[in-house]
């Protein structure tokens, strides 16, 4: 299990490197299949099936869909390092690093992995899997987030569809 | 627990063997006698006139993005049809309204010849 565990966490670390070291963006763009698929696993390992199968079918099947569109709409061959990459990259260390020490405190707090919450592994079992457990809370604890959601989708979709329209108009 | 995911592991190496095989068995057995126009990119036989990576309408990148937009729906609606008969009406009436809110994206969509291809 824990070996099933660092094979995983190679791989995802190797082709997470793989997708922003290649200089051909379809390339970078199956390594981050590869990255999501074994980060999938992963949440298998943590019995979480529910996340892991979204994981494939959202991020790996319409997320990487979308990208591929997008490199195939912007007509790239090989990425040259742009100069406003080299202003970003401070902001972008610092925003790294922020979310690094995040991670640190949340692995800190959870107890190194012993999660003593309400929903730990037993509970998550008794409800019915990590599915079941997890419709339980978002359905009823947070209903408006969920609610919000949806205006999310809507704003996405309008911003999308408008964007479209006025590109077109300019041909 | 890990082991419930053995056929799924046996799947995925039976399926890369297969490919690896097909490929590394033709590479062996065919004659290797390489000429010009026999290894020049072709498609049906027919002369290319554009190179594969030509610019795409931005038609597909919005197809793609209503795709992912659905597929998010309607991975929302998993985990409350399977506690259905936990959740009951409430549950009923909130993805109802979940799935209203969303079908405003849709008409609009649809009013906006997002979905037409001309």
């Amino acid at each position: 299990m824990t070996f099933v565990f660092y094979l995983l966490g190679f791989v995802a670390i190797v082709s997470s490197i793989c997708v922003v070291s290649f200089k051909n963006p379809i390339h970078s763009a199956l390594g981050l299949v590869a990255a999501l698929f074994s980060t999938a696993g992963i949440y298998i390992l943590l019995n979480a099936e529910f996340i892991a199968v979204l994981e494939v079918i959202i991020y790996a099947g319409a997320i990487m869909v979308l990208f591929l569109f997008v490199l195939m709409c912007l007509n790239i061959r090989e990425l040259k390092m742009m100069p406003q990459f080299n202003i970003l990259r401070p902001i972008a260390i610092v925003v790294g690093a922020f979310l690094l020490v995040y991670i640190v405190i949340i692995i800190i707090q959870s107890n190194f992995g012993n999660f003593t919450g309400v929903y730990n592994e037993a509970k998550i079992i008794e409800l019915g899997g990590n599915a079941k457990a997890l419709g339980q809370v978002l359905y009823s604890r947070f209903l408006l987030p969920f609610e919000i959601i949806s205006i999310l989708l809507l704003v996405a979709m309008i911003g999308a569809i408008t964007l479209m329209k006025e590109g077109l108009r300019g041909k | 627990m890990v082991l419930e995911y053995l056929p799924v592991l046996i799947l995925m190496v039976f399926a890369l063997g297969f490919a690896v095989v097909t490929i590394v068995m033709s590479d062996m057995l065919r004659p290797n006698k390489p000429e010009k126009v026999k290894s020049s990119t072709y498609e049906c036989g027919a002369p290319l006139f554009t190179d594969a990576r030509g610019m795409v309408s931005i038609r597909f990148f919005i197809i793609s993005m209503l795709f992912l937009l659905f597929d998010i729906e309607a991975a929302f609606l998993y985990p409350w049809a399977i506690n259905y008969n936990v959740l009951g009406l409430f549950g009923f009436v909130e993805i109802v309204i979940f799935i209203i809110i969303l079908l405003v994206g849709y008409f609009y969509a649809w009013r906006k010849d997002a979905l037409e291809w001309e």
